[in-house]
């Protein structure tokens, strides 16, 4: 059941993306928040299907092939990941900083992965205010996202 | 379920890092996983259908004014026409007789080929019809091929039914041919201000490796060869009169010289000598065929609206996304129905290029729009007016789109119009027809140039995507 609302609830959560890009006056970037709660919150198991729905997702309603997307968001939650065994990842300074990589990382290697490949892709990419409110926001959104579902489901209980 | 975090596989999960083996794969071998994602779009576009029954973004555009942009679009058409029909060819020399006149005809679909060179192209007019056509292929005073004796076969290499099968098709002169036996052309280097004889040679098909698609072998004059510097120099048939393969006419255009090598002083020591032809086969939208069929109905027959293409009524929803044109629409089959849409078909109001479709599947697909960011588009140009009019093919990539304009950047090194010019397709595959209208050029800057075309906000909530089903004759 978790997945079946996934499946139809992650290409709702890209269209809620764009649709804050054409109302705010700045790029609060969803996308960033979303990859937050796989690299840190998720349970790793999860981490990879999760991925590849939203990747999918991406290439139906941006430009480019899921792969491109997938490449995009995996490697820097491949990169991240691992950080939890030597962070506290709760600390919301912690989970800003590492928005802060997503929302720059992600649009430019979406445009590198897509030059290469010779396929066409345009992220949206935030100016300094968007990265700056994207770092702010995430750790409360991410919070939020976290507890219901269906990422509440997928979210990694830890024992400390 | 308590986890905990003492074993590496947690940390570092075996299936993310697959997953990214397999994207990378995925990404040098895209039509390896074509189905999975073909099938998944279906899975993630059938739920979005839901928006399309709220026109909350699109707006309606009155009958009246589309009725007006109807008739423009079909004058400009005419016009161009009548000026492709006035541009024809010169007569390549004695090898077609009085009797052939010059055909026009569309470009369906490119093949074939390396690096943005295709190397064959589909016509749209079956091969059956063209029995007595010479079988040069020419524009303007260029030879840019030869008609293919065979007809596009059933089926094509993976076995499955070809959609054009029977039309007639063009190889290109860098086509390595059917059974790898290039077709060789005799050449000549037209020095038009030297008293020494043109240097001969044959221009043959350049290897995958080479960034040209011709390039010259077989000097008469091995030592001159090796002199050559300028690039300048324009490479024409030298009309071999007992070529095995068929007579060549003298004086036919094949491309312009290129010289690679050493650096000699801003000069080049040549290591190979290439042509590069006039005409760039990914942006050809039509070439002259000679046969004994009347002109002006061939030539009418381009009219984009007398392409053989189907219309399927659709229904537009514009999707927020969080990309650079930042709206992305969705085509609904206004049926409620679940034909399975081609990727690539033209999403056209009246006559006018809107978009294509991408991500397609039963009843839906998703729209880019002329000019997305990254894309390569093949388009026709108006140049001039009056006794010098004509047309310019260009390859463009999309850069940037806001504001009912585009800005593109043009590929290859076609010398642009003048701002004012009509901007048209170029044609690119069977369900885009060439000679659909796009919008005018008001800006040129260099190897840039801007298009308006219609405002996002002002594109109608129903239109029509063109499938083609390959032509009538």
């Amino acid at each position: 059941m978790r997945w079946l609302l996934w499946c139809l609830l992650a290409p709702q959560w890209i269209l809620l993306d764009g649709l804050l890009a054409q109302w705010l006056p700045f790029r609060l970037d969803l996308g960033a928040v979303l990859a937050l709660v796989l690299a840190l919150d998720c349970r790793p198991g999860s981490t990879a299907a999760l991925l590849a729905w939203v990747a999918l997702a991406r290439g139906v309603l941006q430009d480019g092939d899921a792969a491109l997307h997938f490449l995009a968001l995996g490697l820097p939650v491949a990169a991240l990941l691992p950080l939890r065994a030597v962070l506290d990842e709760r600390f919301w300074p912690v989970r800003a900083a590492v928005t802060g990589l997503f929302v720059v990382a992600v649009p430019r290697l979406t445009v590198v992965f897509a030059e290469l490949s010779g396929q066409s892709a345009a992220p949206l990419r935030p100016g300094l205010a968007g990265v700056l409110a994207t770092m702010l926001c995430a750790p409360f959104l991410a919070a939020v996202l976290r507890r219901l579902p269906p990422l509440g489901s997928f979210a990694e209980v830890v024992e400390r | 379920m308590i986890q905990t975090r003492s074993s590496l596989r947690t940390l570092f999960p075996v299936s993310l890092y697959a997953g990214l083996l397999v994207a990378v794969l995925a990404l040098l071998q895209p039509q390896a996983v074509r189905g999975v994602e073909g099938w998944s779009a279906v899975a993630i576009a059938q739920p979005l259908r839901f928006w399309t029954g709220f026109d909350l973004t699109a707006h309606r555009v009155g009958a009246e004014r589309r009725e007006a942009g109807q008739r423009d679009v079909a004058r400009r058409v005419e016009s161009l026409l009548h000026r492709l029909d006035r541009t024809a060819p010169a007569r390549p020399g004695t090898v077609v007789d009085q009797r052939h006149l010059p055909t026009v005809r569309a470009v369906v679909e490119r093949r074939g080929g390396v690096r943005g060179w295709p190397s064959r192209l589909v016509l749209d007019v079956r091969r059956d019809a063209l029995a007595d056509a010479a079988h040069l292929v020419t524009r303007g005073t260029a030879l840019v091929g030869f008609l293919d004796p065979d007809p596009v076969p059933e089926r094509d290499e993976r076995g499955r039914p070809d959609r054009w099968a029977g039309h007639a098709q063009v190889r290109l002169l860098h086509d390595h041919g059917a059974e790898g036996l290039p077709r060789r052309v005799p050449a000549r280097l037209r020095v038009e201000d030297s008293d020494a004889p043109a240097l001969a040679f044959l221009v043959e098909p350049a290897s995958a490796l080479d960034r040209l698609p011709l390039r010259c072998a077989l000097f008469d004059d091995p030592y001159r060869a090796a002199r050559l510097r300028r690039t300048d120099l324009e490479v024409e048939t030298s009309g071999l009169a007992d070529d095995p393969l068929g007579v060549v006419p003298q004086g036919l255009g094949l491309g312009s010289l290129e010289i690679y090598g050493y650096s000699d002083g801003g000069l080049a020591v040549p290591i190979g000598v290439y042509v590069r032809p006039h005409h760039r086969s990914a942006s050809l939208s039509h070439v002259v065929l000679w046969t004994t069929l009347s002109v002006p109905d061939e030539v009418r027959r381009l009219r984009a609206g007398a392409w053989s293409a189907r219309r399927v009524a659709l229904r537009l929803t514009r999707l927020p996304v969080p990309t650079d044109v930042r709206f992305r629409w969705m085509a609904a089959l206004r049926d409620d129905g679940f034909e399975s849409l081609p990727v690539g078909a033209a999403v056209v109001d009246g006559e006018r290029l809107i978009g294509v479709l991408e991500s397609t599947g039963p009843g839906f697909g998703m729209v880019a729009p002329f000019g997305q960011p990254g894309r390569i588009w093949s388009l026709v140009l108006e140049r001039g007016t009056g006794d010098g009019a004509g047309i310019v093919e260009v390859q463009a990539r999309g850069e940037v789109r806001q504001a009912g304009q585009v800005m593109l950047r043009r590929i290859g090194d076609e010398e642009l119009p003048a701002p004012g010019a009509e901007v048209f397709t170029a044609g690119a595959g069977p369900d885009e027809p060439p000679f659909l209208w796009v919008g005018r050029l008001v800006a040129v800057d260099g190897e840039r140039f801007v298009v308006e075309h219609v405002e996002a906000a002002a594109v109608p909530h129903e239109l029509d995507a063109l499938i083609g089903g390959g032509s009538a004759r």
